[in-house]
């Protein structure tokens, strides 16, 4: 049972328009593009704007780029989309995530801006970002900044977003070719929320061999998604091996906070997380062409 | 990636099948196209021109005395028609509530709007009573007390007197069964080998998607509920004796599309005809729809019954049962509803009509907590016993090193078995032709040894048994009216409902088959009105296609027997005894006449059945399961349901029975429950409480269908959309028993809890 005030909706078919109504409304306004993250902390009274500014109408908020560089995604552009994107088919560390969001139907409409504005530390999608080392642009009327996903994610549910900004794209660095990523959860039913999620990132040596760079992140074990720095320096310059793997996970239970909740105990958590970092670790050097 | 395969293998004696034209035959079900269009109109589609919309203010508490409530505020808002009390309410509602989402004051609006604002509005003072939540505790002395006496009558069906024979069940008890058949503690001395063991059930919601809504009206001094209810006349009863009004003075009338129920629009609830009766009542008569959210659905309508069962039982070396001592506590909840009653005499029943116990002693006990009202659910209380008994029936074989499917063959009850229980014997059991049918296939299609080191294969079966209609309680009987028109359409007028179960196809087919009339000129509707259907049923207890099957045979046969009684006048001479209907004429003896010069008006012919038999219709479930030993997660990998059914009247939706009980199934052994911490729920919204989808689906799927030839039911047919049920969620425990070495005797067994069983057998976890 909730009580909207919702009062006006505004569905503009360009950036500027969008920017300006943020920067001039008296309303309270909440910014929605899918509205499968938002209409249920609508519905459950956790939000009652006065307006929903519609963004999913903008073009230049939607859709893949390339550069010379890196890859820049639209904040409006869907999981489903991106699913299809052939630009990200050579990022598995993306597809292994877009695949087991919820389902179909929510991704169809859900939106990768939306879910980076909610700041849920259960997303499927953040761990991979941020192994990806992503950078969020941030757009007002009068200005533009561009932060990392690990500062703009600071705090439980909260996101470094001011009134009047929006979320305009992520970016991140093209991968090269000794690099391999996956993703790995754990739900209790296929397209639930990760009871705990896993993300790794490695780049190998021209041996394949070694391990010359490694990122970990993960959800649903603390208050944000969380990169597993102890783990990332205990593996970066080893040589590949299924017990330096093993060892390393051990490592994971330093950097991660999880609470006992419906979706299981902080103990099974913690347990968890090692096994899917390793399951992880081990996904992403296969496809980086490493031997195990 | 899950690739459902579904196979269906009907055994069937072709013989008789060839000789049926529409019954036996897999025909598409009739009300589809209305249905995936999206044309069907449900209860919760229906709005009368000026329904008011109804709103129940509930108890965050789960146990209190309500000092006041003030709703003078709601009443002065522009648009409410009608704000009241707990105590205001027509019934037998007192100053206290019971469980959280008991009713404490409800509004009536013209918009739903206005309608949660003037809720909001109300205010109240409740001062918390201790609570009570574990139904073990709560029968004993000393905690609190949910009602003041034992068996409290709330108008609930099945309520009868009773003698509590145990000294320590003091307060707190909705219903009590205790049975002795031989001399238990003989058998015991008897046997070499006894287990005894504790086995829990979950809370299970079956998540309708069409969650309940009534619109009540008066019309004068009666009382007119428009929606799904799936015993209508019953509960009509149990709403008249709840409000304290005479029966005839309250009608309930059926949408035009009825909603899904697996149970749970079997009886009445407490916070919801009552109250949309009283707001209606309040606003001078005029239509109150009263429309359930999904949390309500999940706070204020009921769950199945948690149960705790503990099993002794004694063998002897060679695998023959001696004896078993059944202990089962019952979780009733805050309120009666006359399920508890159900959950116990099934409870009671059932190991006797699946396997031969010479000495036998049960004693059931349902309790009233504080905790969310239980209720109906597919396989009342079958299934609660099925799992019981058949994880244990595993569990003891193995540990006595008895195969676990030959320790069940050498103890099955047999054709002409007479129960020790009710004194009827078994006229029909394919049992035996289950569990060999069943296994053969099982073999076909296993996976077999997993190659990866972290994951644990194994696989399990279980039989399991529920009967087909109300026999041997009460003579159970139906009737069907056909109306013949002079065009040659048929209207097929039953008292059972069609939730999607398919009833509707299945009376089309047997309208078709007895009167050669086609189906697309069969149209099937129901008993509208309890002024109509009373005395009967509904759709409960897997009685449809069984006794109402038997009707509109009947009914078929009545028509023709008429229709030959006339033509015999008009054609002395001729033979009839080929005599069917064929689009609108009658065709006999080679030749057609159109039922225009037969017929004047419409023919009505009736068809009545009754039934002191309720046949046990069985199954032998078999499933393989993979365990991953470091998440804990269980993948179904193959399955087979090998389900006597009597006779498939249409396999297909047999099949889809079937189908549909495993993943209730599922969810039962694996993944679902609500949860409670003091009685209040954790998870009353889908996002928590987890419902599976197709990717929880065993991999590769078999449904045999066996075919024991019930000699009391209509071409041979028994029930199957409950019997399906019990054999599930044990065949899935026990091939996780099988896989890991370990017993969970609390379902759901969730991912986690095998996890951390198996990291503590490994040592790697305190």
């Amino acid at each position: 049972m909730s009580h909207y005030n919702l009062q006006s909706y505004h569905s503009p078919s360009d950036l500027k328009s969008a920017l300006q109504l943020l920067n001039n409304t008296e309303e309270s306004i909440k910014i929605v593009a899918g509205g499968q993250s938002v209409m249920l902390l609508l519905r459950q009274g956790f939000l009652s704007p006065d307006a929903f500014l519609d963004v999913s109408c903008i073009p230049e908020l939607s859709g893949v780029s390339l550069d010379k560089n890196k890859i820049s995604i639209g904040a409006a552009t869907t999981y489903s989309s991106l699913e299809l994107s052939k630009e990200l088919q050579s990022y598995s560390i993306l597809l292994d995530a877009l695949h087991v969001i919820a389902d179909p139907q929510i991704r169809n409409l859900g939106t990768i801006g939306g879910a980076l504005g909610h700041a849920d530390p259960s997303l499927d999608i953040v761990p991979p970002l941020l192994c990806l080392d992503s950078k969020i642009t941030l757009k007002s009327l009068n200005n533009t900044r561009t932060i990392s996903l690990l500062d703009f994610h600071k705090e439980y549910m909260t996101a470094d977003l001011s009134k009047d900004e929006l979320i305009h794209s992520i970016t991140f660095d093209h991968v090269t070719k000794n690099q391999g990523g996956a993703y790995e959860k754990v739900s209790n039913v296929e397209g639930g929320w990760p009871t705990v999620g896993v993300a790794a990132q490695v780049e190998l040596n021209s041996e394949s061999d070694v391990l010359l760079n490694v990122k970990i992140a993960l959800a649903a074990v603390g208050d944000t998604a969380i990169r597993s720095n102890s783990m990332e320096k205990n593996l970066i310059g080893s040589e590949i091996s299924i017990d330096s793997i093993k060892e390393a996970s051990e490592l994971v239970s330093q950097d991660i906070d999880p609470i006992d909740d419906l979706s299981g105990s902080a103990k099974y958590k913690s347990h968890l997380a090692g096994v899917l970092s390793q399951r992880a670790l081990r996904k992403a050097i296969q496809r980086a062409g490493g031997n195990l | 990636m899950t690739h459902l395969e579904n196979n269906i293998n009907i055994s069937v004696n072709e013989s008789k099948r060839s000789t049926l034209d529409s019954v036996g035959k897999s025909i598409t079900k009739v009300d589809v196209d209305e249905k995936l269009t999206g044309q069907a109109k449900y209860g919760s589609d229906i709005l009368p021109i000026g329904s008011l919309h109804a709103v129940v203010v509930r108890s965050k508490h789960v146990h209190a005395i309500i000092n006041s409530v003030d709703v003078s505020v709601a009443n002065s808002m522009p648009g409410v028609k009608a704000a009241i009390t707990r105590e205001e309410l027509l019934g037998q509602f007192d100053n206290r509530v019971r469980y959280y989402g008991d009713v404490i004051a409800a509004v009536a609006a013209t918009t739903s709007e206005i309608a949660i604002e003037a809720a909001e509005s109300i205010t109240y003072v409740l001062e918390s009573l201790p609570s009570i939540h574990d139904p073990k505790k709560s029968v004993r002395d000393g905690h609190p007390k949910v009602h003041t006496v034992n068996n409290p009558d709330f108008g609930q069906h099945g309520r009868h007197e009773f003698k509590i024979e145990n000294p320590e069940y003091v307060q707190n008890v909705d219903d009590y069964h205790h049975v002795h058949i031989g001399d238990v503690e003989k058998g015991f001395l008897e046997s070499d080998f006894i287990l005894e063991q504790e086995y829990i059930s979950p809370r299970v919601n079956p998540c309708n998607l069409d969650t309940h809504c009534t619109i009540a009206e008066w019309d004068g001094d009666t009382v007119v509920f428009t929606e799904t209810l799936g015993a209508p006349s019953r509960s009509r009863d149990e709403i008249a004796d709840l409000l304290g009004m005479s029966r005839e003075k309250v009608r309930v009338v059926l949408p035009p599309v009825i909603s899904s129920s697996f149970g749970a629009r079997s009886v009445p609830q407490l916070s919801f005809e009552p109250v949309a009766a009283t707001l209606s009542h309040v606003a001078g008569g005029v239509p109150v729809k009263l429309w359930f959210d999904r949390e309500e659905e999940f706070t204020s309508t009921d769950h199945r019954h948690q149960t705790f069962y503990n099993i002794k039982m004694g063998i002897t070396s060679s695998g023959i049962i001696t004896a078993a001592k059944i202990d089962l506590i019952a979780d009733t909840g805050a309120y009666p509803n006359g399920v508890g009653h159900i959950v116990l005499s099934n409870g009671l029943n059932r190991p006797l009509e699946i396997y031969k116990i010479p000495h036998y002693e049960f004693e059931g006990v349902s309790v009233f907590t504080n905790n969310l009202i239980a209720g109906e659910f597919r396989g009342i209380g079958s299934t609660q016993l099925g799992y019981a008994l058949e994880c244990h029936m595993d569990e003891l074989a193995r540990q006595a090193n008895i195969d676990p499917i030959h320790f069940r063959l050498i103890n099955f009850v047999e054709e002409g078995y007479e129960r020790p229980n009710t004194g009827r014997p078994i006229e029909s059991c394919g049992l035996v032709e289950c569990v060999e049918r069943g296994l053969s296939t099982f073999k076909k299609i296993q996976s077999g040894p997993s190659t990866n080191p972290e994951k644990l294969r194994g696989w399990g079966m279980a039989a399991g048994t529920h009967t087909t209609g109300l026999g041997a309680v009460d003579k159970d009987s139906s009737e069907a009216k056909f109306i013949l028109s002079v065009d040659g359409s048929l209207l097929v007028e039953v008292e059972v409902l069609d939730h999607g179960q398919g009833t509707d196809t299945v009376m089309t087919q047997i309208a078709s088959e007895e009167t050669g009339i086609s189906i697309s000129k069969i149209n099937v509707c129901h008993y509208a009105d309890t002024d109509s259907a009373d005395a009967y049923l509904g759709s409960v207890a897997s009685r449809s296609t069984y006794i109402t099957g038997l009707a509109v045979q009947k009914a078929g046969i009545n028509l023709i027997s008429t229709l030959k009684d006339i033509l015999d006048k008009l054609y002395p001479e001729t033979s009839l005894n080929d005599l069917s209907i064929i689009s609108d004429c009658v065709s006999f003896g080679g030749q057609n006449v159109p039922l225009s010069e037969i017929l004047e008006e419409q023919l009505i012919s009736i068809g009545f059945a009754e039934s002191e038999l309720n046949p046990p219709a069985y199954g032998a479930h078999f499933a393989e399961v993979e365990v991953d030993s470091l998440t804990g997660h269980v993948d179904i990998l193959s399955y087979v349901a090998a389900q006597d059914v009597g006779f498939a009247i249409n396999p297909k939706m047999v099949e889809g029975q079937l189908e549909g009980a495993i993943s209730q199934g599922i969810e039962f052994a694996l993944r679902s429950e609500v949860k409670l911490d003091h009685g209040i729920p954790l998870n009353p919204n889908l996002a928590d409480y987890s419902v599976i989808s197709a990717w929880e689906m065993p991999n590769v799927l078999v449904c045999e269908i066996i075919e024991s030839n019930e000699k009391s039911g209509p071409y041979g047919a028994k029930g199957i959309g409950t019997p399906a049920m019990p054999p599930i969620a044990p065949a899935i425990l026990n091939a996780i028993r099988d896989a890991t070495g370990i017993r969970f005797n609390k379902a759901p067994v969730e991912s986690e809890h095998i996890a951390m069983e198996l990291l503590k057998q490994k040592g790697g976890i305190s």
